[in-house]
């Protein structure tokens, strides 16, 4: 192993040595895996700050790392999968932004989420513009999620996260509904979901504005990515959440009409669109009514796009041809019919 | 053993640091100012809350004073280094007077020599940590401008510093017009000061609107604005979902 081959300058050397062979497991013969000698040496390079310490063990670990890439194959730790994350490379993570190698940005969907309860029901309204970074990669995205027939959930946050939390939730909720013979409850999908995001501890990235109305009545909850949620009679999140929420304090009443309700929601929507970056293109509304829901996708678009020409664009020939001349090619192979060499 | 402890970073370029003061935190603060132009000159509303961090320490303090003859002066952000700005503007405005020529400097003067002191003590990284709202009239012609503490300036119609920004710009962008009445810019700025004190946690109910025309510099006596709590659905929120809040 190439341990003991490095070179050992300094009793705190010879002390990552001493407790790795210690953790050289005596009953099984197999060498130690290089990654829990990084994990041993690591621990010891935290706790003693001496600066030569640390200019031995890279070389230390520079001469490991070698080895083990032959070794890798026959060494695999049997261990029964735990649920959840393994937060094991958090630290490796740490050193590696420290040195400038961040990690790639995801795809989020800085937005403007609203939620109203009106009269007979719940109202939500979302944006549809979905960011990598500085760049719109999405003009057009949905961000109203069906969860069962009488609940939507608008999603803010890292895409992929409020896709997938969505998903699964709307399928642990047919199931009930298999089971029970009932129709969902609002209640039911706010548990699932906030169990869920608990459970990850806020690194499922989903800010979540969830609304429908079942046989208790209409319900508005958010969600946040850690998983405390409220119930609110109007609810803003996401980037545009300031510029939203402006026009909600300002203008909401109780005992809103259904059109009344949809021009604060689409307003609000504006709102954010106009006045903040991450959100943008345009508005998407659904009304969750006892009757059945209406989900009006792209009901307004306030950014279309201007200057194009109907007829398309006929670009002027440039270069005009003045002689149009067919060289057959020459055959430098002679083909001979019914070859049937290739058959034999 | 090294017992001095040195707060920079290891590639900082700042130099020897031992003695200097350089403001690095702010500690008794304001909140927004909002102001926007109307028909005869120009409104500004501020609250009259000083925090210390999360504590509401002064709720006594004036944030818009006038300069001069012919500008209002709003503030928000580190209280002390507001004051300190008033006192370079009395010195300016003395040595304006001394002149008595009959000019006096008017607000795009004074915001372009804000803008000069606040750019240069940014420079030096001990900045005076103020966003500054600078209105008034001149001859007529109606000024509207702002510098934040790393020196950004610019003039606009309506304009608004710290969580104004967010949550008074976009309602003023939708209901302003030119040639607004006296009355309908105060119910303006009212209704934004009133979102205001909904959702930013160190706003208090407790504001003076301010107004400049030609004539001179009128700040209200401090008044309290109407706030509403009475939304059924807040009485008993999670009635319809009991064991959630």
């Amino acid at each position: 192993m190439a341990v003991e081959q490095a070179n050992l300058c300094t009793p705190q050397d010879a002390a990552v040595v001493r407790t790795l062979r210690v953790f050289r497991d005596p009953h099984v013969d197999r060498e130690l895996e290089p990654a829990t000698v990084l994990i041993i040496i690591t621990k010891h390079v935290m706790s003693s700050p001496s600066l030569n310490f640390q200019t031995q063990i890279s070389g230390l670990i520079l001469s490991l790392s070698f080895s083990g890439q032959r070794n890798m194959s026959n060494s695999v730790i049997e261990v029964p999968p735990k649920g959840g994350f393994s937060f094991d490379l958090c630290k490796r993570n740490e050193m590696l932004a420290k040195k400038g190698v961040n990690p790639p940005s995801f795809r989020k969907t800085g937005t403007t989420i609203v939620g109203l309860v009106f009269q007979d029901g719940v109202i939500l309204g979302a944006d549809t513009r979905a960011t990598e970074g500085p760049i719109v990669c999405d003009k057009n995205c949905e961000k109203i999620h069906y969860m069962a027939p009488n609940i939507y959930c608008c999603g803010a946050g890292t895409a992929a996260d409020t896709e997938a939390v969505t998903d699964m939730v709307s399928s642990q909720l047919q199931l009930h509904r298999y089971h029970t013979g009932r129709e969902s409850r609002v209640v039911t999908a706010l548990t699932l979901l906030k169990r869920h995001l608990f459970n990850y501890q806020g690194h499922v990235s989903a800010a979540l504005v969830l609304g429908g109305v079942d046989v208790t009545g209409p319900h508005l909850h958010t969600i946040y990515p850690h998983g405390s949620t409220d119930t609110l009679p109007f609810a803003t999140m996401g980037s545009g959440s300031l510029a939203a929420m402006a026009v909600f304090e300002s203008k909401y009443k109780e005992g809103l009409t259904r059109n009344e309700g949809i021009e604060l929601v689409t307003e609000a929507i504006c709102s954010g669109i106009f006045n903040d970056l991450g959100s943008g293109s345009n508005v998407d509304v659904c009304v969750i009514t006892k009757g059945g829901k209406e989900y009006l996708r792209n009901h307004l678009q306030p950014n279309p796009r201007t200057y194009t020409n109907s007829k398309g664009y006929s670009f002027p020939k440039k270069t005009e041809v003045l002689l149009t001349k067919i060289i057959p090619l020459k055959e430098k192979v002679e083909i001979i019919e019914g070859g049937d060499a290739m058959e034999e | 053993m090294n017992f001095t402890v040195s707060k920079q970073p290891e590639n900082c370029l700042l130099g020897p640091e031992s003695d200097s003061q350089r403001t690095l935190y702010p500690y008794v603060t304001g909140t927004s100012v909002v102001a926007l132009k109307y028909k005869d000159g120009i409104l500004m509303a501020a609250d009259m809350g000083g925090s210390y961090g999360s504590t509401l320490r002064y709720k006594n303090v004036e944030r818009m004073k006038p300069i001069g003859k012919h500008s209002l002066l709003g503030a928000s952000g580190e209280i002390s280094d507001f004051q300190e700005i008033l006192r370079y503007l009395d010195d300016l405005i003395l040595y304006d007077n001394m002149w008595d020529d009959g000019n006096s400097l008017g607000p795009k003067e004074v915001h372009n020599y804000l803008t000069r002191v606040m750019y240069n003590r940014r420079n030096k990284f001990n900045p005076l940590w103020n966003s500054l709202v600078l209105g008034g009239v001149k001859k007529g012609e109606k000024y509207l401008g702002t510098v934040s503490m790393i020196g950004v300036n610019f003039e606009d119609n309506h304009v608004a510093t710290g969580f104004g920004n967010h949550l008074a710009r976009p309602i003023l962008r939708q209901d302003w017009h030119e040639n607004l009445s006296f009355e309908d810019g105060v119910k303006l700025l009212e209704k934004c000061m009133r979102v205001l004190l909904y959702r930013d946690r160190s706003a208090i109910n407790k504001l003076q609107i301010a107004k400049i025309t030609e004539e001179g510099v009128t700040i209200s006596q401090p008044y309290s604005l109407k706030t509403y709590w009475e939304f059924s659905a807040f009485a008993n929120p999670a009635q319809g979902a009991v064991g959630t809040w």
